[in-house]
């Protein structure tokens, strides 16, 4: 048996603690005067037979329970055979290559294809490999071959990238790879071994499934400072720090890009062991978007150059563009929708109001929500605008106001309305019921809103379309619906207080804010990325609907999407560092991405814990001499924890320490109830 | 609660200044309370005539009858039985012991000055002997009229101490007091059975009549702990560990056993057993030795 986190074994001290307590409980309780203790004899053996029993199984369960919590830490493995179907001579290597950043050192990534190579030489007759890429995602690029060349050819393609990895997720990715060979599986990891790659537990390097891991560390590059940059856009300023790690003190040029062009440069010194600060004030941002870049200049003490760069970008904090459509004649029901749309903070709304009758033609697109007061109240002119706008992604909120009951269709999407009650009848209606609690258009509510409800127009209903709320009689009262890459929230009810008393209902204006921070999207971008991250893009095909980011600008300007791919390729991974511009419903967004800062540290693992993680690997290969650290396991064995088992016997034991507990207090309990 | 009971209670004794106060109050307010055919006997009733005897009081002389007959006789009243009765009082270390405000030896003096008195207010000689496991002070019956004082006196000023031996003041009672009349025993009794019935067997074989009153403390028949204690015996010093379940269940159970024991013990040596403890008023002991007198009369 092994344990994949030895360290955590010190917890077991913590196993003196009840001991003592126990000690402690055992001493002799307080004394007093009796008049006689003929009738007392033997009752120390009656009474404390039962008791030392019971705290001895307390105590037995309490250091049970600490001991599975320690082990729970340190997680015991044990190795296990496993039959391979193909019999235990042949095996496959997974020869991976660490792709991070640090590996785009000088020298360095030769060395890993050097390295690579020789390992494809050493394959032996019974030998198969796979080429697999580490880096921001892991990639496997080549078949399952023994044909060496071909490995080779794909070898010599691959480049680092400006990415980062975790080799506890590398790992786990390959265990799973390993799990569906029918051979024996040994991992061949060739890396620079950084320390800030190394996952939160140390367990999660293990291999269980894979029969070995060799390690193959390349010579790591060497990195004599790191910087920093801050910006605080309120006072104006953005600051570079700079931490020199080694060697004589050095001057360094700092500059500061604004829009591309120099906006100031200082040249520093930064002390040998020390740090300097390079502070840019009082600087001229435009009020909409700036692109921002640090650049630092550091000669030839810098290993890795592609972090001398650091971009920053400011977006503005634009509100919501809202369009009411209204239906021309003020109305009751216009006046409270009016009213609650003003009083909405969150989000800021910017409304325009036009006549839904007018004549005229809107430019639609600019909105990120339009709202219709009153669905059959259009000029054709707008329901054409409406029709384009919706199919290209906008938004809409559709309500059946007083001119529905006339006018019963609504050509946007093909419903039509039928009236069901009087005026002031109710209809039995007397409240709302949630039907989709998960939506995100009432994902603040919950049950049901209490409402009186009169006059209602009954609403087909559509393939497609989804009732969130519907009346507690059955009707569907709020229904979103899908209209090309747009979509429309259709409110089967006037908002006149003759037809119900919602609008004076507290739940009103809440509910409203959230029909408008769905439909607006109110999930801000954030203006920072780093090299390696996804976004989604084009559209969004489980929602079947147009994705906040329409459109990606790389930094030298280009559009990644082309008009094709903007409905086919959903997702888009910032691969190398810059500015790039997302294109969103609501303009253009900023985004600077930076390469990962855990890269630009390039401390290696220490050797003792590279040991550790080779001995708990476990493996054999013979074949390499160079490599850093290997270990047998001649038979096709896997590391098997007990993680799975510990957790609930912990569990149980806590219980039973929890049962024995309460036993042992039931006579203060009795005495003091 | 009756005005007469309420005054019978052992803390309100306590409060009184002196052990004759103590009895008078006692007695007083046991006899106001009292039912009376508990009390028939101890009036001054006439009970017979009796021919007169050189020596005689000639105060007692029936002159009527003299005048009457020519013969001198004297008047004998229900309370003149001539009995005398002996208390022997436990004054070793565990009738010190006190749960409440009153412990085991005081109320054992309230109820041995209570029968005192109440056997002095009967004409009866009255004696004492105060014993641990040895005789600390014996005071010979006698009916006259400073035996009271001189009792109460002795028993206010011995203190519990000591252990306990019944054999020393039982084998004194027996060479000490010939004439034969009531013994009562005042002690906790907390000693093992066989031991105490080889002790008070002499007093059967002399004929003497005995009522033994076992005072225990409300605490040593239910015996209340919320942890665990070290109990340290106040005649041996000797430690023993109780915890709270044994004090609930087996010793409950000894402590029922033990009395009932004492009682065998009694019965044994036809003797009268009575348990009072220092919480209950202290009629249900002046009321059980008078059951006792009676039954002997």
């Amino acid at each position: 048996m092994s344990f994949l986190a030895p360290l955590f074994l010190l917890g077991l001290l913590a196993i003196a603690v009840p001991i003592l307590l126990h000690r402690m409980n055992f001493s002799d309780p307080p004394s007093q005067l009796f008049s006689s203790i003929l009738l007392m004899k033997n009752s120390e053996q009656i009474a404390s037979t039962e008791k030392k029993l019971r705290y001895l199984l307390l105590l037995a369960a309490r250091i049970l329970a600490l001991f599975l919590l320690v082990m729970l830490f340190v997680q015991p493995a044990v190795r296990s055979n496993i039959p391979f179907i193909s019999g235990p001579n042949q095996i496959h290597s997974l020869i991976v290559l660490d792709q991070s950043l640090s590996m785009s050192a000088p020298d360095i990534w030769q060395q890993a294809i050097d390295k690579a190579e020789a390992r494809i030489d050493a394959l032996g007759d019974n030998e198969t490999a796979q080429i697999v890429g580490a880096g921001s995602d892991i990639r496997i690029l080549t078949d399952q071959t023994a044909d060496k060349s071909a490995l080779k050819q794909v070898l010599n393609r691959l480049e680092p990238e400006f990415s980062t990895l975790d080799y506890g997720l590398l790992v786990g990715t390959l265990d799973d790879l390993a799990a569906t060979n029918e051979v024996e599986t040994r991992i061949h990891f060739i890396s620079d071994l950084q320390a800030t790659n190394l996952p939160v537990r140390f367990s999660d390097l293990v291999p269980r499934r894979a029969s070995g891991l060799i390690l193959d560390r390349v010579q790591p590059a060497s990195q004599l400072f790191n910087w920093s940059v801050t910006a605080d856009y309120s006072e104006n300023q953005v600051s570079a720090n700079i931490v020199s790690h080694a060697g004589p003190s050095r001057d360094m040029q700092v500059e500061l890009l604004i829009e591309g062009r120099t906006y100031a440069s200082e040249l520093v010194n930064v002390p040998a062991s020390g740090s300097a600060l390079v502070s840019f004030n009082d600087l001229e941002l435009g009020i909409d978007e700036s692109r921002l870049e640090v650049r630092i200049e550091a000669g030839n003490s810098d290993a890795i150059t592609a972090d001398n760069q650091y971009y920053l970008s400011t977006n503005s904090a634009e509100g919501l563009a809202v369009l009411i459509l209204e239906a021309g004649t003020v109305r009751p029901g216009q006046i409270f929708l009016d009213t609650a749309l003003n009083s909405i903070s969150d989000p800021i709304l910017e409304t325009d109001i036009i006549a839904g009758r007018a004549e005229i033609n809107l430019a639609m697109a600019e909105y990120d929500l339009v709202i219709l007061s009153d669905i059959a109240a259009l000029s054709e002119i707008i329901l054409d605008d409406l029709i384009t706008y919706t199919e290209r992604g906008g938004n809409l909120l559709a309500i059946a106001g007083p001119a529905t009951r006339t006018r019963g269709d609504f050509v946007l999407t093909g419903h039509s309305f039928r009236q069901l009650g009087v005026n002031q009848e109710p209809l039995g209606a007397q409240g709302l019921l949630i039907q989709q609690p998960l939506h995100g258009a009432v994902s603040e509510f919950s049950g049901v809103i209490e409402a009186k409800l009169y006059g209602h127009l009954e609403m087909n209903l559509l393939d497609g379309d989804q009732v969130i709320i519907s009346a507690n009689n059955g009707y569907p009262w709020l229904v979103e619906h899908s209209i090309g890459l747009g979509r429309a929230l259709i409110l089967s009810h006037s908002l006149m207080p003759r037809d119900s008393d919602l609008s004076l209902a507290p739940e009103f204006v809440p509910l409203l804010r959230s029909w408008v921070r769905y439909l607006g999207g109110s999930d801000e971008l954030p203006d920072n990325f780093q090299t390696g991250e996804q976004i989604q893009v084009g559209v969004d095909s489980e929602e079947n609907r147009a994705a906040p980011v329409q459109q990606v600008f790389l930094p030298n300007g280009s559009p990644f999407l082309s008009l094709q791919q903007q409905n086919q390729i959903q997702s888009f991974r910032f691969v190398s560092p810059g500015i790039y511009g997302l294109q969103t419903s609501r303009g253009e967004h900023l985004a600077a991405v930076n390469t990962p800062a855990a890269e630009s540290d390039l401390t290696t693992m220490s050797e003792s814990l590279i040991a550790q993680w080779s001995n708990l690997a476990s493996a054999q290969d013979r074949s390499q001499g160079n490599a850093t650290a290997t270990s047998a396991a001649e038979d096709n064995s896997i590391l098997k924890s007990f993680e799975t088992w510990l957790l609930p016997l912990l569990l149980i034991i806590i219980l039973v320490e929890s049962i024995l507990g309460n036993a042992h207090l039931r006579v203060r309990r009795e005495v003091s109830t | 609660m009756s005005s007469s009971a309420q005054l019978l209670k052992p803390e309100v004794l306590q409060g009184l200044a002196n052990l004759d106060l103590i009895a008078r109050s006692a007695i007083e307010g046991f006899l106001i309370g009292s039912h009376r055919s508990v009390l028939h006997g101890f009036s001054q009733e006439f009970a017979e005539y009796r021919a007169y005897r050189e020596g005689d009081d000639l105060r007692f002389v029936d002159w009527n009858v003299f005048a009457r007959t020519n013969r001198t006789y004297l008047k004998q009243f229900q309370g003149e039985t001539n009995t005398h009765l002996t208390v022997l009082m436990d004054a070793s270390a565990s009738m010190g012991y006190a749960s409440g405000k009153v412990s085991k030896y005081e109320y054992g003096t309230y109820l041995a000055a209570a029968l005192a008195y109440l056997a002095k207010r009967q004409q009866d000689a009255i004696g004492l002997m105060i014993f641990n496991d040895k005789v600390v002070d014996f005071r010979p019956p006698t009916s006259r009229s400073e035996a009271l004082p001189s009792l109460l006196h002795a028993l206010e000023r011995a203190k519990p101490g000591e252990g306990t031996d019944f054999g020393n003041p039982v084998r004194d009672c027996c060479e000490l007091i010939q004439k034969l009349g009531i013994i009562a025993v005042i002690s906790d009794f907390l000693d093992h059975p066989e031991q105490i019935l080889d002790e008070l067997r002499p007093l059967q074989g002399r004929g003497q009549d005995v009522i033994l009153f076992q005072v225990l403390d409300p605490q040593e028949l239910d015996l209340k702990l919320d942890k665990s204690v070290q109990f340290r015996d106040m005649e041996t010093g000797r430690t023993v560990n109780v915890d709270p379940g044994f004090a609930r269940g087996e010793y409950s159970e000894r402590i029922l056993e033990h009395i009932g024991e004492i009682k065998e013990v009694a019965n044994s040596t036809s003797a009268d057993h009575v348990v009072l403890t220092t919480d209950e008023p202290l009629d249900t002991g002046l009321r059980n030795y008078l059951l006792h007198r009676q039954r002997r009369q």
